[in-house]
């Protein structure tokens, strides 16, 4: 038992090495800037859900550490858009509320699989990408998001028990 | 040596269950119309090219879940089905490098590459003989980027591209991408003088099915007829002719599943016993197993049935036919349209546009050692279909995804492709992008 719980400590802090560099946080194909800078600070911390009803509500524009439940116990808004194993995954339920409709990225420090869900309905991602060997973030899924809605977001599949995460609004083209 | 589990049966049923009520079934679109292409309306449910029994979409659904999977290391609790991953590796799922069944996305400016595009290691002193699967006597087959906690990864690789600009004849002006590898932090010091780099995109998984049933007489009479090298044969499967990679160095799909699993993710199979460690790497020969073989035969045989299954993207094109044009600017000699297949109910041939022979496409494309030699190549035609369904994100073609566009790719072709690529860039402007807008609708 201690053995074990010695691994999921040493699982929580990092499962793996990437070929480190300096520069690889530069590797996603847009400008990450201020993801980047958000992931360098500080993050607020806050227990994801294991249902809906009780997912706590977020602020977009600020890092969070999420601590995450073991997936067979949660009970999704909507089922992984995406089918896998998730054997020995952890998940969770966080609610955000964006007042402006338009694109946002949802930027995670592990590559967890997440689905946002309105009224029960996975909406679908515009574009991702990701840096091997960054985690400030590694993984960005962006969308189009409705204005004034309840937003769910659910992670799934890693085996991780924390995750950071944050959600950004997608400044406009300059014209 | 490690426990293997007998719950796979359950794990399918249940993500079986979890489709049908997801609605995922009726979004697999059969499409048995005996092309081989389907439409697909949900890029996350990638559709089969024929109607499925029931058992066989049940396996087929497995297998899909498991190209989403993600691999862990050994010995994660509550996840013995899944683990061992690594120690060394490239990415610890399939789907991160073919996503739903899609090629890799490559580079689009200087950066670290990504897990998709794979740095291969051969002793370029074997490539001609039946030894060439000799990788560098110390970091192997395969340059793994990523490692598990307490292991090193081996090598970080950054592309940086060099602008190549020229003009068409009619004065309009192209600039191609050309690469330049450099390997950094390498963990166990330099690679052998005589090791090839070979960058390596992952390919389109839509249609391997197909191509595996292209009889290997087929390929030994157009080789006869056109003058195209035979690819070599598999020492893993009954000596056919090899078919799949950027080299056709293999010859059926599951020899190439076992061999990215065990090279790129670190993951055993009853075909390949051993990951890429070699014996100067003795951590890594030591790691703890996910069990032997670490991905079982079930799980296999799921993977690989959601890959023969696979149909290639159909694409809804208004481009006018430009197919006379292809063959008349030489294309056609290699990226034959028509293929025969054998053994698959309703379908006789595939519209490929390849002739999954080998061709020399000149020292542009060519790879090099680690001294800088430029080493002979022989590249597979790359089948042409799905290109248009490739061309929803920003294109990324050849080997190593240097082309960002279809016109790059064809500009990047010399050797025996000189004489093609001279008539293409001969064509009018109107005519160029009469064919490129047909080939972008393949």
């Amino acid at each position: 038992m201690n053995l074990l719980r010695c691994i999921a400590v040493a699982t929580a802090v990092s499962l793996f090495r990437f070929a480190h560099a300096d520069d690889a946080c530069s590797g996603f194909k847009w400008d990450v800037t201020h993801e980047h800078a958000l992931f360098l600070g500080m993050p607020t911390t806050a227990t994801a859900a294991r249902d809906d009803a009780t997912a706590p509500a977020l602020e977009s524009d600020r890092l969070y550490d999420l601590t995450l439940s073991a997936q067979d116990g949660v009970k999704f808004a909507a089922a992984p858009s995406k089918k896998m194993l998730a054997d020995g995954a952890y998940a969770g339920l966080v609610h955000f509320h964006v007042a402006q409709a338009g694109r946002y990225r949802v930027s995670l420090g592990t590559p967890f699989w997440i689905d946002l869900v309105a009224d029960g309905k996975a909406i679908p991602s515009i574009d991702f990408n990701g840096a091997q060997g960054c985690d400030k973030p590694r993984k960005i899924v962006v969308y189009e998001l409705p204005g004034g809605r309840d937003l769910t977001l659910q992670l799934s599949g890693m085996t991780e028990t924390h995750v950071r995460v944050a959600l950004t609004a997608v400044a406009a083209p300059a014209k | 040596m490690k426990r293997r589990h007998g719950r796979e049966r359950s794990l399918a049923a249940l993500v079986c269950t979890a489709a049908f009520h997801l609605g995922c079934a009726d979004a697999q679109n059969p499409a048995a119309d005996g092309s081989g292409l389907a439409d697909f309306i949900d890029t996350r449910a990638p559709p089969a090219y024929a109607e499925l029994t029931p058992a066989q979409r049940e396996n087929v659904d497995l297998g899909h879940a498991l190209l989403n999977t993600q691999w862990v290391p050994a010995g994660t609790p509550n996840a013995a089905r899944r683990d061992g991953l690594g120690p060394l590796f490239n990415a610890s799922s399939c789907d991160a490098c073919h996503n739903e069944g899609a090629g890799g996305q490559g580079l689009s400016k200087d950066g670290i590459a990504p897990a998709a595009l794979v740095i291969q290691l051969r002793r370029s002193s074997t490539a001609n003989t039946t030894d060439s699967d000799r990788g560098d006597p110390v970091y192997g087959q395969v340059l793994n980027t990523s490692a598990l906690a307490g292991f090193e990864p081996e090598a970080v690789a950054r592309v940086h591209y060099e602008d190549r600009r020229g003009h068409f004849p009619d004065g309009a002006s192209w600039i191609l991408h050309a690469p330049h590898y450099e390997l950094s932090d390498l963990r166990y010091g330099a690679l052998s003088p005589d090791t090839a780099i070979k960058p390596r995109l992952a390919p389109p998984l839509f249609g391997v099915g197909l191509l595996q049933q292209v009889p290997d007489a087929a390929l030994v009479e157009r080789a006869q007829a056109s003058g195209g090298r035979l690819p070599r044969r598999s020492k893993y499967a009954d000596h056919r002719l090899g078919r799949f990679g950027w080299e056709s160095a293999t010859a059926t799909i599951e020899e190439q599943t076992a061999v990215a699993m065990a090279r790129e993710m670190g993951l055993t199979s009853a075909l390949i016993d051993h990951d890429d460690c070699t014996a100067a790497q003795s951590a890594c020969r030591h790691a703890p197993s996910g069990g032997s073989p670490e991905v079982s035969p079930q799980f296999m045989a799921a993977l690989l049935d959601f890959q023969k299954f696979l149909a290639v993207p159909r694409t809804k094109t208004s481009a006018t036919d430009a197919s006379a044009l292809f063959a008349a600017v030489g294309c056609e000699a290699c990226h034959r349209k028509q293929l025969p297949v054998v053994d698959v109910p309703n379908i006789t041939s595939i519209s490929a546009y390849t002739d999954l022979l080998l061709h020399d496409l000149g020292p542009d494309l060519a790879d090099r050692d680690a001294s800088g030699r430029v080493l002979p190549a022989a590249w597979r035609t790359a089948p042409l279909w799905g290109l248009g369904h490739a061309a929803r994100r920003p294109l990324t073609l050849l080997h190593d995804g240097r082309a960002r566009s279809i016109e790059e790719a064809i500009l990047w072709h010399g050797g025996e492709a000189d004489s093609a690529r001279t008539r293409f860039e001969q064509l009018v402007a109107s005519e160029r992008t009469r064919l490129l807008d047909w080939l972008a609708g393949l």
